[in-house]
């Protein structure tokens, strides 16, 4: 059928100021976000960074230029390494909870056993409640003289076994990592959801071809997982960057330096009673802190994704 | 209701615009708290009516106090006698932690936030010193020509050295001390203790404490807080070492210095042989109140801002469970007289660019001479810059509460450094000496932290 060219010439300025109407009204509509990312993120990255080349207190009068100075200081500096260590082994510790204990559990509650639903609850809550209020609780709990737990043992005869939680280097640093155990609610929830994706055809066919439980577990279920796992190390790791208010209520960094992470050794610089005041390198561990994150991210990221391919 | 997709866009399209500007107006400088600019002309001739009230301000005015001290009830009491004399002027006051007043009141003042009167910590005064009024300008119209002859000698003086400056910008409503020693004169009482004088003595009651009350804490101490060890250590250490903190953080005496080396030594001494207990480096602010307060502790070790707790009136406030409670000096130290550090402090300033420089006068004066002070004093929380005051101890019901009371007032007169103020690299010294109790080599981390204090991290 042909079309009349005068009906063409009318249609097209239309269509074409629908579409320009359209995508204002689209840049209308993300400008919100857009402005939301440059301020808070865009603008506060360049903060970081231009105020890593100053010796400025919080007040920011008379900020003194100092070039690579606090880069020079922060890579000659073993706490910052030390806190950045830890943070490291916490991730560590996080993770392997989360991938072990938080996978067996998931696959446990995944049987028709009674009561599943309340466990999950169980494990699931922890991670509902605010990171700030866990540790409150557990540094009340482990406290060595009035904690809860050290009460426990001597009333039941177990005095030995009272320790000093929070106020031994060792064991502080002990009690920092196994509270990670409370963040296998957020695995789990991961892990049930990808589960129930599994075709149960896949284990039907396992079991008619002799799979006991331990192949079920590591051979198929555990791979076919690999996008949670690859979800879960990615969150733990990059949470444990944020894990401040658990080492900052239940030790602040101490007792020493034994438990400092950068989370707390960055705020011993910027705030609290303790506050050293000198902005322009809390602003430098920052910057080195964000690389690290984003290395580490990037390398299971790809690792994953090659891993995914095979 | 259903919208159409053309007001449903419309609704979108506002509510974004909202959140822009919304977003960027915070980014702003905040409005004046009052929307009245109305400096009176001359307030230092008004004088209240025979009501008591003060109406010489025409307009309503707001004043903006920030500050970290006295608690929120005490603040209360202070701002509604205020309020009640000077019907006109509203006083809108922020109180925040003391880590958090130093944090924010720096920005808010540098962010152009109209704050009227603020409260003034030792550690930032020199932070916020472009900001502060010249008090003796306002004090002048507000008090009179001899205005300065109302605060106690050397005040004046230590505020000019405190801000580096040749006026007076600040101004102490009293002084403090820490640390002392508070005691549960009961369990002293049922164990035939006696006050102790020195060090020996002291560490001889703790002995008998623990065989005769196992369960019992002998000194209960803020261990967990790292920078309270180089505050404790540097405080005490003054009896045998006066000016050893300042000394320490003018850069004068190196910290790995045998001066500093000796004062370690000595702090872990204190550890090693149970005067203060190891048990103790996992006790925080609330933790020590839980314990003492409830009767689970013999001694506190603590500031003098604690001397309510020798008033029967305010334990019964404040829930102590203990009849009666002393305190004493910290004891010789090796032949030593028992002093500890004391400053003056809880220091209040006026923001140069009120708007309200008049009405946030009266508040100063109020606070600083008057019956704001009397508040503050009444719950022992200071102890007063004001010249000539008459502390009431009436409320002290017993002898320990008495003989305590005298012990601090004496301590804050005599103190063995007038300058309790830690800089940054000082609190966080309080790491290596909390690493020391621990059993780290003292020489090395000593080292290290002189190695890391060069490095100009601080």
């Amino acid at each position: 059928m042909r079309v009349p060219t005068n009906s063409i010439k009318v249609e097209l300025p239309v269509k074409q100021n629908k579409k320009s109407q359209s995508n204002i009204l689209g840049y209308v509509f993300v400008l919100p976000a857009v402005a939301f990312v440059a301020v808070f993120i865009v603008y506060g990255i360049f903060f970081l960074v231009k105020t890593s080349f100053y010796k400025v207190d919080i007040s920011f009068l008379n900020p003194e230029f100092i070039g690579l100075d606090n880069f020079k200081i922060a890579l000659a500096d073993k706490k910052f390494y030390r806190s950045l260590f830890n943070n490291v082994v916490l991730a560590a510790v996080t993770i392997f909870f989360c991938v072990t204990l938080g996978f067996l559990f998931s696959v446990f509650l995944c049987f028709k056993l009674k009561g599943t639903k309340i466990y999950r609850t169980l494990f699931f809550v922890p991670t509902l409640l605010p990171n700030a209020l866990i540790a409150a609780v557990f540094a009340g709990m482990l406290q060595y003289s009035h904690g809860t737990l050290n009460r426990m043992l001597r009333a039941i005869g177990l005095d030995f076994l009272a320790q000093r939680w929070l106020a031994d280097p060792g064991w502080a640093y002990f009690s920092v990592m196994i509270i990670s155990f409370y963040f296998i609610g957020m695995a789990m929830m991961y892990y049930t959801a990808d589960l129930s994706t599994i075709s149960p055809s896949i284990f039907e066919s396992a079991i008619i071809d002799g799979a006991n439980m331990r192949d079920m577990l590591l051979r198929i279920i555990f791979p076919l997982l690999i996008n949670s796992h690859k979800t879960v190390t990615l969150t733990m790791m990059l949470t444990s960057f944020r894990a401040f208010e658990r080492v900052f209520i239940l030790t602040g960094g101490g007792p020493g330096y034994s438990t400092q992470i950068t989370g707390t050794y960055i705020y011993s610089f910027f705030a609290g009673e303790s506050a050293i005041g000198n902005i322009g390198f809390v602003s430098t561990i920052s910057i080195f802190v964000l690389i690290v994150a984003f290395i580490i991210g990037s390398i299971q990221l790809r690792a994953y994704s090659r891993a995914s391919s095979q | 209701m259903k919208l159409s997709p053309k007001a449903l866009r419309l609704v979108c399209l506002l509510l974004g615009v909202m959140m822009i500007v919304g977003m960027f107006a915070g980014c702003g400088k905040s409005n004046d708290v009052s929307s009245n600019d109305t400096s009176s002309d001359d307030t230092a001739a008004s004088k209240p009516d025979d009501s008591g009230k003060d109406k010489s301000t025409a307009e309503p005015v707001t004043l903006k106090y920030m500050t970290w001290y006295p608690p929120q009830n005490i603040m209360n009491e202070i701002i509604e006698k205020f309020e009640n004399k000077y019907p006109n002027i509203d006083v809108k006051v922020e109180i925040n932690e003391p880590g958090a007043h130093c944090q924010k009141l720096p920005i808010a003042l540098a962010s152009g936030e109209k704050i009227d009167v603020m409260g003034v910590m030792v550690d930032i005064a020199k932070q916020v010193k472009p900001y502060l009024a010249n008090v003796d300008e306002v004090m002048t119209k507000s008090v009179g020509d001899d205005w300065e002859s109302s605060f106690k000698d050397g005040v004046l003086d230590w505020s000019k050295k405190i801000c580096e400056s040749d006026d007076v910008l600040i101004l102490p409503t009293g002084s403090l001390a820490s640390p002392v020693v508070y005691y549960n004169a009961t369990i002293f009482e049922e164990l035939g203790l006696e006050v102790p004088k020195t060090v020996d003595e002291l560490k001889n009651i703790i002995q008998t404490i623990k065989q005769k009350k196992p369960d019992m804490m002998p000194l209960a101490f803020r261990g967990k807080l790292y920078w309270l060890h180089s505050y404790s250590a540097f405080g005490l250490w003054g009896q045998k070492k006066p000016q050893l903190l300042t000394k320490v953080n003018n850069g004068d005496i190196k910290y790995n210095s045998p001066e500093v080396k000796e004062m370690a030594q000595w702090w872990l001494k204190l550890f090693e042989e149970d005067i203060i207990s190891k048990d103790t480096l996992d006790v925080d602010n609330t933790k020590v109140n839980e314990i003492f307060y409830g009767g689970d502790a013999a001694m506190l070790l603590h500031g003098s801002w604690m001397a309510g707790l020798l008033s029967k009136d305010w334990r019964e406030k404040n829930g102590v469970e203990i009849d009666r409670i002393g305190a004493f000096m910290f004891p010789s130290i090796e032949g030593s007289e028992p002093t500890t550090a004391a400053i003056y402090d809880v220091s209040l300033g006026l923001n140069k660019n009120s708007k309200n420089l008049d009405e946030a006068a009266k508040l100063f004066k109020f606070i600083l001479l008057e019956e704001g002070l009397d508040v503050l004093v009444n719950n022992f929380l200071v102890f007063p810059s004001k010249k000539g005051y008459e502390v009431d101890t009436s409320n002290f019901v017993d002898e320990p509460g008495k003989n305590g009371f005298d012990a601090l007032s004496e301590g804050i007169a005599n103190p063995n450094n007038p300058e309790r103020y830690l800089s940054g690299a000082t609190k966080e010294f309080g790491r290596v000496l909390q690493a020391v109790t621990l059993g780290e080599d003292i020489q090395k981390v000593l080292d290290e932290f002189q190695k890391e204090f060069e490095s100009g991290k601080y």
